[in-house]
Parts: structure tokens; sequence; C-alpha cells
């Protein structure tokens, strides 16, 4: 397994389907049983590529989608920067809360001259890699509270 | 008579998360912490939760047949055990499927929590699961079957 570190030299935990500790990818029915609950949770987003276990969104927001990480605390700490939300730009990543809990990265595609978000890209756990509006995910993901820009 | 009502509410709380449309929301958790909050969303669990104890074998034979079968259902019945106070079967149970490294993906972090939790340990959630197969492992060697 390759180490992923941020630039402080911390090594981040992550797994490679199928070797221990990760799962087995998702096979043909699990693949249409995700996009039937993507459809359910939100019928207006539009799939960029296929259900899989490969990766989740923490792994496609901070890792180019190298693997399932599901601690991603060690990037925010060394390499990224928190912002209102309101000074959004492309290339930022929005934080969904749950109370304290962790719940969902997306990757910012589009913004208004005025700092609105318009669209976002972000893998719903297992389900596919979607593209949505700010308030287009599933409701258990809570709220979208933290902005987070990579430090130059 | 107050038995078999306790047993019918234990089953008809499983039952009501037991249909995949219900469990498959787990699917949509990226981590650990996520898939925590997803379960105790669902119906049933919170009945489980505030049954408690009594519930606990019901949670553990639950656990036993969907280990190697579903990962969603396993799921469910992990985040029950990390809620419902057991005794010393949990952690014994648990031994083994760790040491052998059954459980995978969210349910390996998981199932390492519950498990070293019931022997007091608690570990950053970074180690976890390393610490957790190797406390089995050790577990295992002290008390052999």
């Amino acid at each position: 397994m390759t180490t992923i570190r941020t630039t402080q030299g911390r090594a981040v935990t992550h797994c490679h389907v199928p070797h221990s500790p990760c799962t087995r990818e998702l096979n043909a029915d699990e693949v249409e049983f995700c996009r039937r609950k993507a459809r359910q949770h939100n019928p207006d987003a539009v799939e960029i590529s296929q259900p899989t276990s490969i990766y989740n969104c923490h792994g496609f927001a901070y890792a180019e989608s190298h693997g399932w990480f599901s601690h991603p605390e060690r990037f925010f700490e060394d390499d990224f920067d928190e912002l209102p939300l309101e000074s959004a730009r492309e290339d930022d990543f929005v934080i969904y809360m749950d109370d304290e809990t962790l719940m969902h990265s997306a990757k910012i595609i589009q913004v208004t001259g005025d700092g609105e978000i318009l669209e976002l890209h972000s893998k719903w756990g297992h389900l596919a890699l979607l593209s949505h509006t700010l308030h287009g995910v599933p409701r258990i993901y809570g709220r979208p509270t933290h902005l987070v820009r990579r430090r130059e | 008579m107050e038995n078999t009502d306790l047993t019918a509410r234990i089953q008809a709380a499983i039952d009501r998360f037991s249909d995949r449309e219900v469990y498959g929301e787990l699917m949509l958790a990226s981590s650990p912490a996520a898939a925590k909050k997803i379960a105790e969303s669902l119906p049933g669990v919170k009945d489980l939760v505030a049954i408690g104890p009594d519930a606990g074998p019901a949670v553990q034979d639950l656990l036993n047949r969907e280990a190697t079968n579903d990962n969603q259902l396993t799921t469910i019945a992990l985040y029950l055990l990390s809620r419902i106070p057991t005794d010393t079967r949990t952690t014994d149970s648990l031994a083994r499927p760790l040491a052998s490294q059954q459980f995978t993906g969210i349910n390996a972090e998981l199932a390492g929590e519950v498990f070293l939790n019931s022997l007091g340990q608690d570990v950053n959630q970074e180690d976890r699961y390393t610490t957790a197969v190797r406390e089995a492992k050790k577990r295992i060697e002290q008390n052999p079957p």
C-alpha cells in the first residue's frame, strides 16, 4: 500500500479494495442498488462515475481518489485552511457535519461571482461520484458547515 | 407473558431495519463515525438501545448470522453492541473474527472499537483496528477454546 503523507510528514490511514481492512468491490446488483439510492435522495444529481468501494468522499476530495480514507483530519490540520463558506472558490471543499460528526466532503466545481456555490462533485459513500448543488446531498449528511482550501 | 412480549418487541425492532431498502442507507457512510450516525437513525435501532441488555443476545445472534453475509446488517449489530451494555461474551465473540480479519471496511474499525471498549481500552482512531487485531490475538492465546 502506498503511504499517503501530509506535507508535515504524517501518514494518513487508508485502504484499498480488496485488501484488508477494506471491503470488496461492489457487484452488479449492488451498483444498481446504489444508483437507485442516489435517485431516491436526489433525482437531480448527475452521475459522474459509477458506484464503487474503491474510494470514498474524503479519498476523492483530498487524495485524488487514491483509496478509502475514513479519517481525513490530518489533511485538514496539516494542509488546509478553514475559511467562511461565503468566500468559496472553485476547487475548495465543503464539509458536511451532523452535530459534531464529520459526515461528508464535497469539491466545489462552480461558484458565482458573489460566492454562491452552484455545483459540487462528491462521492456518496459506496454510491456514485455525483454532481449536485450545495444542499443536494442526502439529509443524513447534515449541513454544510465548513469550507476548506488547500494551503499554497 | 412478559418474556414473550419482550421477545416480540425485540424481533419487531429487528424486522423494522431488516429490509434492504432501510439498512441499505448505510451504503452512504464514508467512515465508522458516519455509519454510526446513519445506523442510529434507522427505524428499530433506537428501540433496541432503549430495551438495553435484554436485547443483547438477539443482537449477538444478528452479528453471528450476518458477519460473513451482509456488511450493512453487521454494521447495525456492531453499533448496537457499542450502545448496549453487554458482558464478556461480546469480547470473546469478537476476538476470533477480529484476529482472523474477518470484518471488512467500516465494520473492521467498528468491531475494533467495540472490542477495545469491552476491554476498557480507549485507543486513537487511527490505530484502533491494528490495536484491536493485536489484542484479539492475545486474548485467543490466553483463552484457547
